[in-house]
């Protein structure tokens, strides 16, 4: 087999609500899609980023010394960093005595990620436990996915993968045989708003989510309640008609809104586009719940 | 049985009742306030008088002039309401022993100031870990208990086994017993005459009358006489009676009751509130413990129905005390621990998982019989004695282990105080490797333990004349058979806790001399003593990157776990089955009870990063933030140590953020973290789950957050209750939890 790597960009121990039981998360970079509440925004390019959160700043200066393009300088005694000079070395980011700086994206195989994955193999086994690949979109890196499940799948370890539905199905059929489990994410069933709000078409996914449902893998969808966007009760209908077409049942998860990203996209340097509005109440959870559950869908808590 | 639901309407009474002596009647007895001047004018006198007669003599004053109650606010009637701290015998018998050891034993009373000013240990006179003989105290009862008192002193006396002493040690008990059914008479005369038409009150009569002359007749009655037990020893030995085996005692006479139709689900549950409640309002500051589940002889669980209902009914109450221990095997039903673990993520942190499996094992190492490490008491904050008497346990000595290495780099002198408080090791200048620093670190540990050790063993010889334990002792067949104090020489076993406090942090001490001084030589070790010595003063960058460095226990590194293993199998071979003066041996225990704090306090900076005064680690616990790899490393670190090195305690404290323990995943999550742990013989684990905003929005606003509990060290404290210094521990700690 070829030897794989992968651009991820964060690994999560003790991942308890990214599939059944303790998980270990792997994050890859990149994702096609542009959802607005984005909670991982560090996900979404495929290319490492710097993150820095000026709040953190102790002004230790080693970030000043490493950097070989002077994007770190002092200004009256103030850290500036000016990030159009910054490559996104990682230099600052490992000499960062603050904890103020942070490199998101880094170059892994599948080689060096396996021991890694395995060391909570002890604490997968209970409860049907596992790793999950999530992102970003896994399938941006199919190739690095695949190799990395079916090495998972080698050793017995429980495999679920995170994704947006949004990739040609052939992707879909490069990690089938070594994926036990689906985190699969809907958004919103009209078109149209997809294209308009998110960026993309649905129809890929929603297809994909047919295809996918007839071969029988076992499928969480995710849906994150975006209040305006997708928590109407006609919006919310329509999306559980959907869901009971599929040819096997499915279960699915609410993903409340929250904005507690938002510092994410600051550090990132990147326009903030989290809806400014507050998170849905437990009322309007429950009537979307009692919605799925009367057209006989499982909602997971 | 007639239970008339009302426990809303009293709680607010049950609350005060310990803590309010103005609730008492006046015409029962003199004031609280008058009580404890009397007792020490009498404790001075006849300072001949063996400490067996004087304390029974101050206790006869004591019941017969307390102030006493029967009302229909309670099932329980008050006595000895007194708040916790201000135990009136303890207080008052205080005058007296200090005259003893001023008298016996000066040095001694130099020594536990002394060891405490430096910070190299912590030696007090233990009386805080009884577990009694539960099966006589429920199948004699008082006067049952007494009888067989007087039974061994006549006995004893018969055959020529009596002295002096041991005379006393009996003529003690008898006063004590008598006395005792003595003050339920009077209860029981008071609750007649000034409430004789109060059905709950003549209830209340009618149990203590039943309990007077004999024994626990039904399911309020079995409560009743935990009860009553509970409140004359704390009161006459000081001790807190440890170790209460809730479910198992309760079981049989719920059984019973149900069955015979006298009392229904509901009733038990309403009289469990006013039982739980009395524990609330004493108050104590550790907390009081209560104990569920074991094993029987045929390797089911005992958990039952009973243990569900005081489970339920505990954490609708939301209160820190009393704190709930559950025993933990294979055999324990998956949906009570799931019960408890509900609880605890909805904020009952005082919930703590005691693991059957590595007790046996410990115990079985130490050299117990299989039956009695089958069937352990969990005694105190998570520890664990012979069951039913059959061990007393002191925890009188702590050593402090960091200050090992600042003793190390100091060459035995205590910096702060420039007292000399270790043995000569060499100057740092003069430590010319790691291993050469490993070596006087281990030296003037060695050093400490044997002193330690020694002078333990010289009041712990005494301590039946420093402090008899009168009414635990009456409790204990073997302690009559030998005419010894229980809680001194008399129990089967008499064993001594050596509590080694702040274990992780010594390690990352170490880790860090290793990594910055020996390896990447970043600074020299007589450097690094000047800037521990000035407390990182214009150091702060080299004191960060020490912070920084992943060489910390509780983060899987396996280099730093194995100095961890190290350290901890050096303890205990040093201090495992180690004789000491009663005729049994010591324990290494790696809780360090509230000193983790208080002799941080009196430690300066570490090389592990750590400023001067600041607090250590706890238990098997990392370093507060240090653990930066997430709960299931954090473990890894704490099973890589063989448990059985520390058999006197190896509890691990788990913090997690609410998020990651919501819905059925997160209670999925928590149950699988216990399996491990317990799988690989960790002895106890507690979780704390913690929110950052939520602790800063209790200090800002404490009315909304009246409830709110977090864990110490084995105990729970109401946030509110905590000084703003130790609330910003806590706060920075829940800041650093790994979501």
């Amino acid at each position: 087999m070829k030897k794989m790597s992968g651009m991820i960009f964060d690994l999560k121990r003790f991942a308890v609500h990214d599939g059944p039981g303790i998980r270990t998360t792997v994050f890859l970079k990149g994702c096609p899609l542009r959802c607005p509440w984005c909670h991982n925004p560090e996900g979404v390019s495929a290319s490492p980023e710097l993150s820095y959160l000026e709040h953190r700043c102790i002004g230790c200066g080693e970030c000043v010394s490493v950097c070989p393009n002077h994007a770190h300088f002092f200004e009256n005694q103030i850290h500036k960093f000016d990030r159009a000079r910054c490559t996104a070395c990682g230099k600052c980011a490992e000499a960062c005595l603050g904890r103020a700086l942070r490199l998101y994206g880094r170059v892994e195989s599948v080689d060096a990620l396996m021991p890694k994955l395995l060391e909570d193999r002890e604490f997968y086994e209970s409860f049907g436990g596992g790793v999950t690949l999530s992102g970003g979109e896994v399938l941006l890196q199919v190739g690095f996915a695949s190799e990395l499940l079916a090495r998972l799948r080698a050793e017995n370890i429980h495999t679920a993968v995170d994704t947006s539905g949004y990739a040609p199905w052939k992707a879909f059929t490069q990690i089938l045989p070594y994926t036990e489990m689906f985190l699969y994410d809907f958004k919103h069933p009209d078109d149209m708003l997809h294209q308009k709000v998110i960026g993309v078409s649905n129809r890929r996914i929603l297809d994909n989510l047919k295809r996918l449902s007839e071969t029988g893998k076992r499928i969480e969808i995710r849906i994150p309640v975006i209040p305006g966007f997708n928590d109407t009760p006609d919006v919310v209908l329509k999306m559980a008609k959907f869901l009971v077409s599929l040819k096997n049942p499915v279960s699915v998860r609410i993903l409340p809104y929250h904005d507690l990203a938002r510092g994410k996209y600051h550090a990132l340097g990147k326009h903030d586009t989290m809806p400014l509005v507050p998170p849905p109440d437990s009322q309007a959870l429950k009537r979307i719940s009692d919605c799925f559950l009367a057209n006989g869908i499982h909602c997971v808590d | 049985m007639k239970i008339v639901s009302s426990f809303d309407k009293d709680r607010e009474y049950l609350t005060e009742k310990f803590r309010n002596p103005s609730l008492l009647p006046e015409d029962s007895g003199i004031p609280n306030e008058d009580i404890l001047p009397r007792l020490q004018e009498l404790a001075m006198q006849d300072l001949d008088q063996s400490m067996f007669l004087a304390k029974a003599r101050l206790f006869k004053f004591f019941a017969e002039n307390m102030r006493i109650d029967v009302n229909e606010h309670d099932w329980f009637p008050a006595l000895c309401c007194f708040m916790h701290a201000k135990r009136p015998m303890s207080e008052g018998i205080a005058p007296r022993v200090e005259a003893y050891l001023k008298r016996e034993m000066p040095d001694l009373l130099e020594r536990f100031t002394q060891g405490f000013e430096t910070g190299v240990e912590r030696l007090w006179i233990d009386y805080d870990h009884s577990a009694p003989d539960w099966d006589s105290i429920f199948s004699l009862g008082f006067s049952g208990l007494l009888k067989r008192i007087r039974h061994y002193h006549r006995l004893h006396r018969d055959n020529g086994t009596l002295n002096e002493e041991s005379e006393d040690f009996f003529r003690g008990m008898e006063i004590v017993y008598e006395t005792i059914l003595a003050t339920i008479d009077r209860t029981i005369q008071y609750g007649r005459t000034h409430a004789p038409e109060q059905p709950r009150v003549q209830e209340i009569c009618a149990s203590l009358t039943r309990l007077r002359n004999g024994t626990a007749e039904n399911f309020y009655d079995a409560m009743m006489q935990i009860y009553l037990y509970f409140i004359f020893c704390e009161q006459v030995d000081h001790i807190q009676v440890r170790s209460i085996h809730v479910d198992e005692l309760l079981e049989p006479y719920f059984q019973r009751d149900i069955a015979a139709g006298i009392l229904s689900e509901d009733d038990v549950r309403e009289l469990l509130k006013y039982f739980l409640m009395q524990w609330v309002s004493i108050n104590h500051a550790m907390g009081n413990p209560l104990y569920f589940g074991g094993t029987n002889p045929d390797g089911s669980c005992k958990i039952s129905r009973i243990s569900y209902l005081i489970m339920e009914e505990y954490a609708k109450l939301n209160v820190p005390t009393p704190k709930m221990q559950i025993k933990l095997d294979d055999n324990t039903p998956s949906n009570f621990v799931d019960l408890c673990l509900d609880a605890i993520r909805h904020g009952r942190n005082s919930i703590v998982f005691i693991n059957e499996q590595a007790i046996r094992r410990n115990m079985l190492e130490l050299g117990y019989s299989p039956d009695e490490a089958r069937d352990f008491d969990v005694t105190g904050c998570y520890e664990y004695a012979v069951k039913n008497g059959g061990e007393n346990v002191t925890q009188s000595i702590h050593c402090n282990l960091l200050k090992m290495v600042e003793l190390a780099l100091n060459d035995g002198v205590d910096p702060a105080t420039g007292k000399v408080c270790g043995i000569r090791t060499g100057t740092a200048e003069t430590l010319a490797s790691f291993s050469d620093f490993h070596h006087a670190f281990i030296k003037q540990l060695k050093y400490r333990l044997e002193e330690i050790c020694r002078c333990a063993d010289r009041f712990e010889a005494n301590l039946q004349r420093i402090y008899p334990t009168l009414v635990h002792s009456g409790t204990i067949e073997h302690s009559l058979q030998v005419a010894q104090d229980a809680y001194s020489t008399g129990s089967l076993y008499n064993t001594t806790m050596l509590l080694c406090v702040g274990f992780a942090t010594t390690v990352d001490a170490l880790m860090a001399v290793k990594e910055f001084v020996y390896d990447r030589k970043v600074v020299t070790l007589s450097e690094l003593r000047d800037i521990c010595r000035t407390d990182w003063k214009g150091h702060e960058k080299l004191r960060l990157q020490v912070l920084k460095s992943p060489n910390k226990f509780g983060n899987n590194v396996k280099e730093v776990d194995f100095f961890a293993g190290r350290l901890a199998g050096f303890l205990g071979n040093a201090i495992n089955l180690r004789p000491n003066a009663r005729g049994g041996f010591y324990i290494a225990s790696s809780h360090p009870a509230y000193q983790f704090i208080e002799l941080g306090t009196r430690t300066g900076a570490t090389p592990d990063g750590r400023h001067a005064g600041e607090e250590m680690s706890k238990n098997i616990s990392p370093t507060i933030g240090m653990d930066r790899n997430g709960v299931t490393a954090l473990i890894q670190s704490a099973i890589s140590i063989d448990s059985a090195r520390l058999p006197g305690n190896f509890t691990l404290d788990v913090m997690l953020h609410p998020s990651s323990v919501q819905g059925s995943d997160g209670l999925q999550a928590m149950h699988a973290l216990l399996d491990v742990y317990r799988k690989h013989n960790g002895n106890a684990l507690q979780f704390n789950i913690f929110d950052e905003k939520m602790l800063r929005d209790a200090q800002k606003h404490p009315e909304k957050y009246a409830e709110l509990q977090v864990r110490v060290c084995g105990w729970n404290v109401r946030f509110n209750d905590l000084p703003t210094s130790e609330q910003n521990a806590y706060i920075e700690r829940a800041g650093k939890i790994v979501e």
